[in-house]
């Protein structure tokens, strides 16, 4: 017992800050403490604050239990917003996502003027959210717009202006179409960072095999590409169910509940009602939501790494 | 190994190292930074000022901005003990932020402005106190509808602006067509239809696009009222009532002569521009069109429509000005000090002429002189004042919830999707189980 003493004693002390294996650990406490005072409190906060009733000056806070989720259960807007938020993400995924596949297939190409065409493409996506919303609310304004003109030019048999952002069947489409022209770029250079890193050696042995460009693209760039099209898929999901200030400024959630998605609901639930425990019940399903995405986006990758391992 | 030692320490007294040179300079600093403190100190001891954070959106309104300037400026000079400061936000924050400041514990301002919904509000919270103080200091009498300002019987706030809704109409755009006031709600139709010229006229505006949450529901209430009607009696939503239905009939006929799909902010710039005929719209709109306008005839050619719907009534809204309790009592003092001296007769009446309001809220509040400049003001003191909480009954602590009810069924409407009827009998249902449920919570 003695020796043994003995040896702790007289065991060389390493530094904290020495020891190897804690270094990985102490660069990432930075983020972490931020991430759990910025992010992880909040979400908890969220959390406790569904199980209260808090109506800024009309109740005080009191617990309720499981009371905000009977009440967002039986909620038919609630529903409304659910079935909303994901014909806007799936509609948004498909095309911003399909449109940046597109553009990264025509700007891998060589072609005279490649370099600016790149750089045009990005205008989109650099234009911050609130001027490209004031603008397009301006081009979709009915008696004003200057798309009104197009409009007529194209289907010169219109008697009266469409009502675009005011019309129930118009106003969806056209916040799918903005909030896709807004973020396929970002799509479209991701996916033609990947495309450059294919080795061009792949295409000419194909072509030497007789491949024609589609068959090209069916089994050399799909392949190379699809990992980063799932992310892409997961990243576009999570944009659009984020998607806040085009849809706000845009229609604010109308005409009737057309366009209103999960956060402009857990907006006007919170910041037009002031009823905070409801807001924070339906931000609780919306977080819910991303996350089963991000699980199956997860599982998928981990399954084509198996497949690709076999 | 000593030797080696003592050397360095002899090196060490000769040649200051880096640290040393640090903190000396640090030290040095400090001394430098401490001597004018020290010699300024009595200065400071001097300053007895006390600091007011005023919370408002007047700051950002045309005209009125300028109006509290002015009055503030002439306290500024009055006195040598009190500095009013500006706090705030534009209109569509403020009213946010406000609660959600309210709500986090703590405002950015010792007193501020509310609406009369938003002030109930902030009074259950525990942000208003008692300003009967500054009602005796002042020696004024306050008007009786200052009345639902009180808790206990004494003024929680005080009203600052009142604003009430009328029908305000561009006289030129209507002696150009050869038309006179209306006088009926037949003839107010009938009038929008010929004054409608598709794109580059309208008949009359009222906001109805659901990014304009607040305007839309803050104005569609009126349309009710035209009828006579209220939105709720106590807790009992009355949305399929005759009043409402009739009321919202009309804005569906009246919506084939608006600038449909436009909010009010282009609206109001259309009015300013002589392309919308008429407007329904409060009092205190009417000062952005006096400098805010590209046509400098158009505050003269202005002018409100004597009431000539059912029960004359137009919904009044008391804004009120109020302390903060929950701020130093030195700036609660100063505050009050303020209010005290903003209400004497002679101040208030200046602000109110500043601010090219109408309806006073004291006695003697508004000059005979300064009333007889307004050309557009007899229809507004025609009506018959109707107070929010008397429009919307219990559900005024829930207004923007019933707006959210109403808003998206009405919405439907327009788009011819429904018939104002059966809107409006989902939108009673929903507002009956949003009754249930907040009123027996």
């Amino acid at each position: 017992m003695a020796a043994q003493t003995n040896t702790l004693v007289t065991a060389p002390r390493i530094p904290l800050m020495k020891r190897r294996d804690l270094f990985p650990y102490m660069l990432a406490l930075p983020i972490i403490i931020y991430e759990g005072i910025f992010v992880l409190i909040p979400i908890l906060q969220q959390i406790s604050s569904s199980f209260t009733s808090d109506i800024f000056g009309v109740t005080t806070v009191k617990f309720v239990g499981l009371a905000n989720y009977n009440r967002m259960l039986g909620d038919k807007n609630f529903w409304n917003s659910m079935h909303v938020t994901l014909v806007f993400m799936i509609a948004t995924l498909t095309i911003a996502v399909g449109a940046g596949l597109v553009a990264a297939l025509i700007l891998n190409q060589r072609f005279r003027g490649r370099s600016l065409a790149r750089a045009v493409m990005t205008l989109p996506w650099a234009l911050p959210d609130l001027p490209a919303a004031i603008i397009f609310y301006w081009i979709l304004n009915p008696n004003f717009g200057i798309i009104n003109v197009l409009a007529h030019l194209l289907l010169p048999w219109i008697q009266q202006n469409p009502k675009w952002l005011v019309d129930f069947n118009l106003a969806m489409p056209l916040v799918v179409a903005i909030s896709s022209w807004k973020a396929f770029p970002f799509y479209s250079l991701v996916i033609l960072s990947v495309m450059q890193g294919i080795p061009h050696e792949l295409y000419e042995a194909a072509k030497v095999d007789g491949a024609n460009s589609r068959q090209s693209f069916r089994h050399i760039t799909l392949p190379e590409i699809i990992p980063t099209l799932l992310l892409m898929g997961v990243l576009a999901c999570i944009f659009a169910f984020k998607q806040f200030v085009l849809i706000y400024m845009e229609t604010g959630g109308g005409p009737g509940r057309v366009t209103e998605t999960l956060v402009i609901a857990v907006y006007k639930a919170a910041f037009d009602s002031f009823d905070f425990s409801y807001g924070a019940t339906i931000g609780v399903a919306g977080f819910v939501m991303v996350f089963v995405i991000t699980l199956l986006f997860v599982y998928l990758q981990r399954r084509q790494a198996a497949e690709a391992a076999v | 190994m000593a030797e080696q030692d003592n050397s360095n320490s002899a090196k060490n007294k000769n040649n200051v190292s880096r640290r040393d040179f640090l903190k000396m300079g640090a030290a040095a600093t400090a001394v430098a930074m401490g001597a004018p403190v020290r010699a300024s100190a009595p200065f400071f001891s001097r300053q007895t000022k006390t600091e007011v954070n005023f919370f408002t959106w007047f700051w950002t309104e045309p005209g009125r901005g300028a109006a509290w300037r002015t009055m503030i400026k002439k306290f500024h000079d009055s006195q040598s003990d009190i500095h009013i400061n500006e706090s705030g936000y534009g209109e569509n924050d403020y009213f946010k932020t406000i609660l959600l400041q309210a709500k986090s514990g703590k405002i950015d301002g010792d007193m501020y402005t509310e609406t009369p919904d938003g002030f109930l509000r902030m009074q259950k919270a525990g942000f208003t106190s008692s300003l009967e103080d500054v009602v005796k200091a002042a020696g004024v009498t306050v008007s009786k509808a200052q009345d639902m300002l009180r808790v206990k019987g004494e003024l929680n706030g005080l009203d600052i602006v009142t604003v009430r809704f009328g029908l305000l109409y561009n006289k030129a755009l209507y002696d150009k067509a050869g038309l006179s006031e209306p006088k009926s709600i037949d003839e107010w139709v009938a009038q929008c239809k010929t004054l409608t010229v598709k794109p580059n006229q309208y008949g009359t505006f009222s906001p109805h696009v659901a990014n304009d949450p607040f305007t839309t529901w803050f104005t569609l209430q009126q349309w009710a009222v035209l009828y006579d009607g209220v939105w709720a009696k106590g807790q009992t939503p009355l949305l399929t009532s005759d009043p409402v239905i009739k009321g919202l009939k009309l804005f569906k006929t009246m919506y084939d002569y608006m600038p449909q799909g436009t909010d009010a902010a282009t609206a109001n710039k259309l009015f300013a521009s002589d392309q919308i005929a008429t407007d329904m719209v409060v009092s205190a709109a009417v000062n952005q069109w006096k400098v805010n306008t590209d046509d400098p005839n158009l505050y003269g050619n202005l002018r409100s429509a004597k009431p000539f719907w059912p029960g004359n009534k137009a919904i009044t809204r008391i804004h009120p000005v109020c302390v903060n309790p929950q701020t130093d009592k030195a700036k609660q003092d100063a505050a009050k000090t303020f209010l005290a001296w903003l209400y004497k007769k002679e101040n208030y009446q200046q602000l109110i002429e500043l601010c090219l309001d109408v309806i006073p809220a004291i006695d003697g509040g508004l000059r005979p002189e300064y009333r007889a400049t307004l050309t557009w003001a007899d229809g507004f003191d025609a009506e018959t004042a109707i107070t929010v909480p008397d429009t919307l009954g219990d559900f005024v602590y829930y207004g923007d919830e019933l707006g959210q009810v109403v808003v998206p069924h009405f919405q439907d409407v327009l788009a011819g999707n429904a018939s104002v009827e059966d809107a409006m009998a989902a939108a009673q249902k929903e507002a009956e189980a949003l009754a249930a449920r907040v009123f027996t919570t």
